[in-house]
């Protein structure tokens, strides 16, 4: 876990908006925020998640992070060794060398695991891609990947549609770990699998992360998941980080009324808990037409006049923890009290 | 209102077996489940993909696609209406999957709720055509200007904003929530006794997905239907349900009610599953408590016990020998596992047949 402060990624004013074309000379019509002013930095060796409800633009912050998309402005820094690097700014043939240092687990182990390729090629294709190992080298470190995934030597010749979705998910963490990444994007790695298949991949997750001094940002909506494998969480809701704090923290004392609500909706494998639940109503703001003010307001039980017209900036209340909120110092919320429920 | 105790099941499963014969062999999807749905009450299936939650209930709507699909044995039985006569039991699964009598009861008596309302209706027809379709399909005497009114009706009772509007409205036009709820709307608009919810919430957002369990936990208490609803989330399950079913591999392996079941976990699945998810409410573990191993493939089944290859309370020469039977540990407390009961499956018919 992360017991140095050394900064591995900061990303600053994060903006990716996807054009609206209509008719039939496309022209531009308006603009879809998917990420509207993300900042955000990862410590070496730290998970941080980032958890929102779909739409919120929590993956394609991901994307942007290594660069799948070229983000429409903001600072991606890349700390490496002493060197500086902007991600934002490299050139193609820059970023194709720069690459290994980022990778990404995707959510459908169904969908992004090419049919024809054996689990060797899948797993070799990055090595081989950019010239770190062929032959018999390449074939050594596939096999020590695949062992490390929990998956077996025999495995290598097999194709893709012989493995159940948990195995698929190892063999794509394989694919993403053989190069040694500095950083890794998992986007929703998890919530495509069997529950009793999650808990094993959480799991590998995790103990990839300190043999392989991995740093994670971890992309998912379930928040009882992204709890227990981040160390700072991050909330995001239309386009924008509403809130920012350990992850302890986040969940004993949310600041922000829209963490408040995410936690007391998860629902709790437990008959006895009648918590007074939160009732968010109507449905999250259309990010091509936003709201004006703080993008939450229309579905807060706080809202007062400003909110309806001044964008609220993310403040640091306490070291550390991170509001976007009008009223995030004099607001009561509701977190999570598990004082009550010991551990069986 | 009800004149005997007898009458307070409205779907008594017995022993139904769905089998699918496929070219790699046979597959025993639902491989002798029974459970009683009383009026009412809410009876949760819980269960990993593969364990035949949702074959167990597309074989109650005779859904099930034949072929492959096959109910080779059991009873669905559906007690009808109260006719003044005391009620009268229908075996579902001897109707024609197409006759005339399964189709009235579709829709009518028991409807369903799917997991991705996109699926269930069509894209080509406004949402209000669709409800008005069901209602005239199964309320005799009412007039296609009234049926409008009445889909408009359920839309509002479902909460759904400008439902004067939002039923001329096409399903791609709605968002995922509103097209559940309008989804939920078409399946009371007959206002069915008993409604089965197949993942209904699965592909929703925590805050709709709330929105969406409130609606039905109060729809229910306003219809009073029973609800069988299925889901792979033990917290989902844990919210609204009076009575739960544990599935794997084709089997029940647990039931009890809902506080039983999460107090008093007995089977080593369930307590596996439990102890695997992690819990937002308690200190964050370490490590996860994993249940080793995957759902073995349809054909490499185990002998014995289906979970014995999985199982931390192995027993060599007990678990791997014979498959237990769902024995009842406690009052109202079945469970399937050789820790608790010596019941071998079959073989307890066989000494009460002699």
């Amino acid at each position: 876990m992360a017991n140095d402060s050394e900064l591995l990624l900061e990303v600053s004013d994060l903006r990716m908006y996807f054009p609206i074309q209509k008719g039939l000379l496309r022209r531009t019509t308006g603009y879809v925020k998917a990420v509207d002013g993300v900042s955000l930095s990862i410590k070496k060796g730290e998970t941080l998640g980032l958890v929102g409800e779909s739409g919120c633009g929590k993956t394609t912050t991901g994307r942007c992070i290594v660069r799948v998309y070229q983000p429409t402005s903001g600072e991606i820094v890349f700390h490496e060794e002493g060197e500086i690097v902007d991600i934002n700014r490299l050139t193609r043939q820059e970023l194709k060398s720069f690459r290994r240092n980022m990778q990404m687990i995707f959510q459908d182990p169904f969908s992004s695991l090419n049919p024809r390729m054996t689990v060797l090629e899948l797993v070799g294709e990055p090595l081989l891609a950019h010239g770190i190992a062929r032959g018999q080298e390449l074939e050594d470190r596939v096999a020590e990947m695949v062992r490390a995934v929990g998956l077996r030597v025999e495995h290598l010749p097999r194709y893709p549609h012989s493995f159940s979705g948990g195995q698929r998910q190892r063999i794509g963490i394989a694919r993403a770990l053989v190069q040694r990444p500095k950083i890794v994007v998992c986007d929703e790695p998890v919530s495509a699998l069997d529950v009793s298949v999650q808990s094993q991949v959480v799991n590998l997750l995790q103990d990839l992360q300190s043999d392989l001094d991995l740093t994670y940002l971890f992309v998912a909506h379930d928040m009882s998941v992204v709890r227990q494998v981040s160390n700072r969480i991050a909330v995001m809701y239309v386009g924008k980080l509403v809130e920012v704090a350990e992850s302890e923290e986040l969940l004993r004392s949310p600041k922000h009324p829209y963490s408040e609500t995410l936690l007391s909706a998860v629902p709790r494998p437990n008959p006895h808990h009648h918590m007074q639940r939160l009732n968010l109503e109507g449905e999250p703001a259309d990010p091509a037409n936003a709201p004006p003010g703080c993008v939450f307001h229309p579905r807060c039980r706080y809202m007062e006049e400003i909110c309806q017209t001044e964008v609220p900036t993310l403040i640091e209340l306490t070291p550390g923890h991170h509001v976007a909120c009008h009223f995030a110092d004099q607001l009561e919320l509701q977190g999570i009290d598990y004082s009550r429920t010991p551990q069986a | 209102m009800r004149e005997s105790v007898a009458h307070d099941s409205l779907l008594e499963i017995k022993n139904l077996m769905t089998h699918f014969h496929l070219h790699e062999g046979i597959v025993r999807a639902v491989d002798g489940v029974s459970f009683d749905v009383r009026r009412g009450q809410t009876l949760g299936i819980i269960g990993e993909s593969g364990c035949g939650k949702s074959v167990t209930v597309h074989s109650i709507l005779r859904l099930v696609p034949s072929p492959p699909g096959n109910i080779v044995d059991g009873q669905i039985l559906l007690h009808q209406r109260e006719n003044g006569m005391g009620t009268e039991a229908v075996d579902l699964a001897q109707l024609d999957p197409r006759g005339a009598q399964i189709r009235a009861i579709r829709g009518a008596e028991i409807s369903m709720v799917f997991q991705e309302p996109m699926t269930s209706f069509g894209p080509m027809h406004t949402i209000g055509n669709q409800i008005i379709e069901t209602i005239l399909l199964h309320q005799e005497g009412v007039e296609s200007s009234d049926a409008r009114a009445l889909a408009i009706d359920n839309l509002r009772r479902v909460g759904i904003p400008r439902a004067e509007q939002i039923v001329d409205a096409y399903p791609h036009q709605l968002s995922g929530g509103m097209r559940q709820r309008a989804m939920i709307a078409m399946a009371l608009s007959c206002t069915p006794r008993l409604l089965i919810a197949d993942e209904p919430t699965t592909a929703l957002d925590v805050t709709i997905q709330a929105q969406i369990l409130e609606l039905l936990m109060a729809l229910q208490e306003e219809v009073g239907m029973a609800v069988i609803f299925i889901t792979h989330n033990l917290g989902v399950i844990a919210e609204v349900a009076d009575e739960v079913a544990v599935m794997y591999l084709g089997r029940i392996v647990e039931q009890a009610s809902v506080d039983e079941l999460f107090d008093n976990p007995q089977h080593p699945y369930t307590q596996g599953l439990l102890n695997s998810i992690p819990h937002i409410d308690e200190e964050r573990l370490p490590r996860l408590r994993a249940i080793e191993g995957v759902v073995p493939d349809p054909y490499e089944i185990p002998s014995g016990c289906a979970f014995s290859d999985r199982c931390p309370s192995f027993m060599p020469g007990t678990c791997d020998r014979a498959m237990p039977d769902l024995d009842e540990t406690a009052p109202g407390h079945r469970v399937r596992c050789f820790l608790y009961s010596e019941v071998v499956e079959g073989l307890a018919e066989v000494e009460n047949g002699e």
